[in-house]
């Protein structure tokens, strides 16, 4: 009697606290989803109705298409044009970080040089220097080279990073000396034994680093908007600013932005439903790492 | 030696980092004496191509204004090419001549305010002063070289022309004007039981509006019959408190940028904000959004606004934010800002200017000055008044036949002739004798925002009469001062050149010793970790 009246409590409480876990965690969930949700709610509101509203409302009865139209339809701003300039403004930095920071990488873990400890210990000592600091030398220099409104303006200033080279640095340290010293009795060279043998193993890292430098490059603002005032080559990001005080007469108009922040939302999305697995593990790895 | 050599490598390129860090741009100021008055001939051979960077309110028409400007001015000077950068607000335009002004990319000419100038004026010589070059017979306002019917010196409204001086000279040329308004709706005042003055005083505009915040058994309020009402909103607190304080003769600042806001007029003028905000009569721009929307849609009864921001206002208004099924028919009124003295109105005179940058050649100069006279000529000046409720800045344009016949045809449409606009824009023109600038100096922007910051402040936290006393007084003070930095920029134009001269402050000096200290410590300790090692590998 007595067990069944403590197994009964004890399944209450453990049920107790289930509802209780899920409570928050819907609670959360709802908290971290409701800005998305207000996004999209924006973004089918008219430029009227929002503005009308005086204690703005949760839902619409008349949701309209009117801002994805305007967005796309614009004179002023060219999203699709932005839309591919981000493309390939994320795809050629990724591409040239990855070929530097492999090489660096490889550099520092596998090739014997002097100095090689104190010249990475310099590299370490510039993670110190906080990148808003840099991007006042970087925009002087890019101006003195007469770069702005270019791609290679824009790229050139990241397609090193720090960090990267080190958390691979890291990984390419574990792999065995042995490998190393068989492959070079076949008369391997040091850059087919990276191909071949380094690069295969540490592969999950530097998807990573590919994944979470391409979320930096398609998020990426300050720069973008420091260097470029020439349309042609806006990013989304820029864009997207650009369309909130363009398109609201003097005042900005969020429904439009709002739009334009959705359509630059899908491929992340996109890209994070495909890649979700390597996302997740990298974020992970990167933080114990970093 | 390898060691030295390395040494060697990894100090220089630590220097290399250090001495990334630019300088500010300095060069000699443009002058144009005498000499360069009878001797200087502009090279019509040789191609310009000058930047303009201006502010439109994403109105097409504005830009279209600007286009054709640049275009009637190429046709003039083939050898001058004018590209327009198009900004949608004045902060930004300020934000990115400081930011280009180190680099050497600032545009040639510029829309700009004066407390701008001040700062970008910290650049020395980067601003062209036009004294001279105004009065130049031959490349000066409508000297004889100049290939257009361009506006005389003594065409430009004097008082517009004076605000343009800083530190004793004139660094801009205005290019429109407008003041602040009161726009009122008339029906839900006479509905209380009111008349509307000519002249509003601050007492009155609060208490209509305490008395409009009576509700019926449903919770609407009576004068409306909505649910929201504010009947009192401001757009510009800033430009709220220093005219309150210029009508009340308070201090605000001196032209020597002696701080003199904290003031008793300042403390009380708070403390009315307070209680009625706390009553629910009053609120801001920052905290509710545009008046003219409440305005527009019959719930607030006084918006005060720009007089440029015209075309927003009323029922009827060609620009409205809000969806036409929320607008509200009623009867606009536009008046002068509420006065502390009904006899002597004092109004905040505000709109852009334009200037001139100094890119280190004379020749680029004259082809920058000779677009910026051709921005106040009739054709631009009358065309861009009347896309809002701005008027020209000269009184060839302001007499013009078009431009008189524009304002006589007040209400013929809800679009060019909207009649609120015209009614905002004859408002400055009768008032310019008592419109006022604040004093401008190295810091004044900074200090208007804080003027505005006061306001906001209490609006944040509104308290009622009696809960609003002098030590909660203080304490918003001293947030404000410390928030803005007011107690740095109480320094005369002198006091900021003789600093700029005088080495380093001692604070400064230690934290660059204790840096480049740290940078040799570091270094130290990897050297002899290096030499540990190869001492420790040796048998």
């Amino acid at each position: 009697m007595n067990y069944e009246k403590l197994e009964r409590g004890s399944r209450v409480r453990s049920r107790l606290l289930k509802v209780l876990a899920y409570a928050l965690l819907i609670f959360w969930a709802l908290a971290v989803l409701f800005p998305f949700y207000w996004m999209i709610l924006t973004s089918v509101k008219s430029y009227g109705a929002y503005y009308a509203e005086f204690t703005p409302k949760i839902f619409t009865l008349s949701p309209t298409f009117e801002n994805y139209e305007k967005i796309f339809s614009s004179q002023e701003i060219d999203l699709m044009g932005s839309f591919f300039n981000t493309v390939i403004f994320s795809l050629l930095t990724t591409a040239i970080m990855l070929v530097v920071t492999v090489l660096a990488a490889f550099g520092f873990a596998r090739l014997k040089f002097k100095g090689k400890d104190l010249v990475f210990t310099l590299f370490l000592a510039l993670m110190m220097i906080p990148s808003e600091l840099v991007i006042i030398t970087n925009f002087y220099t890019i101006t003195d080279m007469e770069l702005r409104n270019t791609f290679a303006g824009l790229i050139l200033p990241s397609i090193t990073s720090v960090f990267y080279i080190y958390l691979l640095r890291e990984n390419f340290a574990q792999i065995p000396d042995q490998l190393y010293y068989a492959a070079k009795v076949d008369g391997t060279s040091d850059l087919k034994y990276l191909f071949r043998v380094m690069i295969p193993i540490c592969r999950p890292t530097i998807v990573t680093i590919t994944i979470l430098k391409v979320i930096e490059c398609w998020n990426s603002y300050m720069w973008p908007r420091l260097i470029t005032d020439n349309k042609d080559y806006y990013l989304l990001s820029v864009s997207i600013q650009k369309i909130g005080d363009t398109f609201g007469r003097g005042r900005s108009d969020d429904p439009s932005m709002m739009a334009a922040v959705v359509v630059v939302c899908v491929p992340l999305v996109v890209l994070f439903m495909v890649f979700r697995k390597q996302i997740m593990s990298g974020v992970a790895r990167g933080g114990m790492k970093g | 030696m390898k060691k030295l050599f390395s040494l060697g490598l990894i100090l220089a390129l630590l220097l290399a980092l250090f001495s990334g860090c630019h300088g500010p741009t300095k060069r000699d100021e443009f002058t144009w004496d005498s000499e360069h008055s009878t001797n200087f001939q502009f090279d019509t051979s040789r191609n310009f191509e000058i930047s303009f960077w201006a502010k439109n309110d994403s109105n097409s028409t504005q830009i279209a204004i600007y286009n054709k400007a640049i275009s009637d001015f190429e046709a003039l000077y083939p050898n001058i090419k004018v590209n327009l950068k198009s900004y949608g607000n004045y902060g930004e335009i300020y934000q990115d001549v400081i930011t280009n002004l180190k680099t050497n990319t600032i545009p040639n000419v510029c829309i700009t305010y004066p407390d701008h100038i001040a700062t970008y004026l910290s650049s020395n010589g980067v601003v062209v002063p036009l004294d001279e070059l105004m009065v130049d017979p031959r490349y000066g306002l409508g000297g004889s070289e100049v290939r257009f019917d361009g506006v005389k010196k003594d065409e430009i409204i004097s008082k517009y022309l004076d605000e343009c001086t800083v530190f004793g000279k004139c660094y801009a040329l205005p290019y429109m004007r407008s003041t602040e308004a009161c726009y009122i709706n008339k029906d839900m005042v006479e509905k209380l039981g009111y008349t509307v003055p000519d002249v509003l005083t601050w007492d009155f505009v609060w208490e209509v509006s305490q008395a409009a915040m009576a509700k019926d058994s449903n919770g609407y309020f009576k004068v409306n019959g909505q649910k929201t009402l504010i009947p009192f909103m401001y757009k510009s607190t800033d430009n709220m408190m220093i005219q309150y304080l210029q009508q009340a003769n308070a201090g605000y600042a001196t032209e020597y940028a002696k701080i003199k806001i904290f003031n008793s007029a300042t403390k009380e003028f708070l403390k009315t904000i307070s209680h009625n905000t706390a009553l629910g009569d009053f609120s801001t721009f920052k905290w509710d959004g545009y008046p003219g929307n409440l305005f527009n849609a019959g719930q607030c009864i006084f918006a005060i606004d720009s007089t440029a921001g015209a075309t927003w206002m009323g029922s009827h208004s060609p620009l409205s934010d809000i969806d036409s099924s929320s607008i509200v028919e009623f009867e606009t009124l536009v008046r002068p800002v509420p006065q502390v003295d009904v006899n002597n109105p004092k109004m905040i005179s505000q709109g852009p200017s334009v200037c001139v940058f100094n890119k280190g050649d004379d020749q680029e100069v004259v082809a920058s000055w000779l677009f910026t006279q051709f921005l106040l000529t009739n054709d631009v000046q009358i065309s861009y008044a009347q896309t809002e409720g701005y008027v020209p800045v000269t009184h060839k344009a302001e007499k013009s036949d078009r431009y008189q016949a524009y304002l006589a045809n007040e209400g013929k449409d809800n679009d060019l002739y909207y009649d609120v606009k015209i009614q905002a824009s004859k408002l400055l023109i009768n008032n310019v004798d008592n419109t006022f600038v604040t004093p401008v100096f190295n810091g004044s922007a900074s200090l208007r925002n804080a003027a505005g910051a006061l306001i906001e402040e209490v609006v944040k936290k509104p308290r009622l009469k009696d809960q609003f006393d002098d030590a909660y007084a203080q304490t918003v003070f001293d947030k404000i001062m410390q928030q803005y930095k007011l107690d740095q920029i109480d320094l005369t134009r002198a006091d900021l050149e003789r600093e700029a001269r005088e080495p380093l402050p001692t604070t400064s000096l230690i934290l660059i010793i204790a840096l480049v200290g740290t940078w040799i410590v570091l270094l130290i300790l990897s050297v002899s970790h290096v030499f540990v090692k190869k001492r420790q590998r040796k048998p």
